[in-house]
């Protein structure tokens, strides 16, 4: 379903030089100049490097990694928001990713209102979403909450709302970014189902720190450091204690014991 | 299984060529619901807290053409005798200038005021876009439809001609969202140049005939009037409305098609850049 070869990807640290790179890039594209795009310039840093990826139709990946190693980023470049600095990156289908969770969403208006504006952005049409309409007030069991303004939710109930939109939309692939971090148990396994009766049909990305859902779920791991793939396997529990170690290391002797 | 996806650096290199109009129609059918939706948030959004709600739509434009009715009945705004009523001459130009920077300042802050949302979610930027012409349109044609009672009220002769009036506007549309889609990627990473242009926006007013005529007492304002092309711009879809001898035909035909080929290459350079910049956003 998606393939990435070699991609990487470059950000600026610094603020102003970034703003700068940015009126050089768009000089250069006004007198149809290629872009710099495989060196690093002042201030530029690899967010990631060389990263190679295959996710297959029935996969549940699981991307492991601290923070700032380029988890999101490489979502996100998945998804076609971000341009790719080296690299190619091949996806058979549509994508439905979820980020924030309440990133498009508008607090005045209810539940039921908010699931028309979310759905149109993951692209579904007018009939497609009344078909589901029914399912996502269902699956996210709002109940009459569902006409009651999004702002009021608590973030339970906002991450019910954006997951069972994003599922409905029935992506070929399913982008989870930290997405589910808030449910409750009850609805977590709910979902946890849920994502093994779609998965055949569709490849899953999620991304998250819970080790325990992640030995529970995904049939293949990522471990992301520092913007490099330091590991990936099938062999999941492999893959944790890799990750674990490999934090470990940061930390001073012992902390973990 | 749909449509196989290929992301490559090169990718920018792909966008901005006239074919893209296919695709921009594509994205907007496609999106179609996406920015109803969109546009009817936006209208609404201010509004949903109050019991009156949308009315506030027509309730905020009708109190200022009261106080300007007042005005005028005051005797205040009466600068000698001109031959429509100055009160209705300078309203109408105040509703035109304010269509034409509406379009420029809203599409602008496309990135500066919407980014999160582009970041966070996978939909074409342009939908945002599309969504802020509507919105402007609408904000616009409220205002215009009761002003136009207002003249009738003021025994202005309305003529037939006043039908050209929504064709008149439209090049001063075109200039207005070319600047703010080239305007919306420059305030990614060029704010000094927004602000500086933003600026030099509330000159341009006075050295347009928006306030006062062409036939103003002063050599330099006339002459930078004279080749100001939104003087030609502005002048004839007024003159259309109020039935007035139309100014300078040949000059707006020249301007329109200047700024239709204007819109043209901002859409492109939008395209082409907006993708290479856009991840400069910081939210």
């Amino acid at each position: 379903m998606i393939e990435v070869k070699g991609v990487s990807k470059k950000f600026s640290q610094d603020l102003k030089w970034s703003m700068f790179h940015g009126m050089t890039d768009l000089a250069r594209l006004l007198f149809h100049q290629k872009l710099k795009r495989n060196i690093l310039r002042t201030q530029e840093f690899w967010a990631l490097k060389d990263v190679n990826i295959k996710l297959y139709r029935g996969e549940i990946l699981s991307i492991v990694g601290n923070n700032g190693s380029g988890k999101t980023t490489l979502m996100r470049m998945l998804s076609g928001i971000y341009p790719i600095d080296e690299g190619r990156i091949e996806v058979r289908g549509s994508i439905s990713s979820l980020f924030a969770l309440k990133s498009g969403m508008h607090p005045h208006f209810t539940g039921r209102e908010n699931i028309y504006v979310k759905a149109g952005m993951f692209g579904m049409s007018k009939k497609r979403l009344s078909e589901k309409m029914d399912w996502i007030i269902d699956f996210s069991e709002l109940g009459k909450f569902i006409d009651a303004p999004y702002g009021s939710y608590s973030s339970g109930m906002q991450s019910r709302l954006g997951y069972s939109i994003a599922v409905a939309s029935e992506p070929d692939v399913l982008i989870i970014d930290e997405g589910l971090a808030v449910g409750d148990v009850a609805f977590k396994a709910k979902c946890f189902d849920n994502l093994r009766s779609i998965s055949d049909k569709c490849g899953i990305i999620f991304v998250t720190h819970n080790m325990k859902r992640i030995a529970a779920l995904a049939n293949y791991i990522i471990v992301l450091d520092n913007g490099q793939v330091k590991y990936q396997s099938n062999e999941i529990k492999e893959g944790i204690d890799f990750y674990l170690q490999n934090c470990t290391k940061l930390l001073p002797n012992n902390v973990i014991d | 299984m749909g449509k196989v996806k290929i992301y490559t650096p090169e990718d920018y290199r792909k966008h901005g060529h006239l074919n893209d109009i296919r695709e921009l129609y594509k994205k907007l059918s496609e999106y179609s619901t996406l920015i109803k939706w969109l546009v009817r948030v936006g209208l609404t959004q201010q509004y949903k807290r109050s019991f009156v709600g949308v009315a506030w739509l027509f309730i905020a434009p009708a109190f200022s053409i009261l106080l300007w009715v007042l005005l005028e009945a005051s005797g205040m705004l009466n600068p000698g005798e001109t031959e429509i009523p100055y009160v209705a001459y300078v309203f109408l130009s105040n509703a035109i200038w304010t269509l034409f920077i509406g379009f420029y300042k809203n599409i602008s802050e496309t990135y500066i005021g919407r980014g999160g949302e582009l970041l966070q979610n996978n939909f074409p930027h342009i939908i945002v876009v599309v969504e802020k012409i509507i919105i402007t349109l609408i904000n616009f044609l409220i205002p215009l439809l009761l002003s136009l009672a207002v003249l009738l009220l003021f025994k202005v002769q309305i003529s037939w001609s006043a039908l050209l009036f929504p064709f008149a506007i439209l090049p001063l549309i075109f200039l207005g969202t070319g600047l703010g889609l080239i305007f919306s990627v420059l305030k990614i990473v060029a704010m000094d140049l927004s602000t500086v242009f933003d600026t030099s926006l509330e000159f341009l007013k006075y050295v347009t005939p928006i306030v006062f005529a062409t036939t103003v007492n002063s050599g330099i304002l006339q002459t930078i009037m004279k080749y100001n092309p939104l003087t030609y711009l502005v002048s004839f879809p007024r003159a259309v409305l109020l039935n007035q001898a139309i100014p300078d035909l040949n000059l707006f035909v020249i301007c329109s098609i200047g700024s239709l080929l204007f819109l043209i290459f901002s859409y492109r350079f939008f395209t082409i850049s907006s993708p290479v910049v856009f991840e400069k956003i910081t939210l």
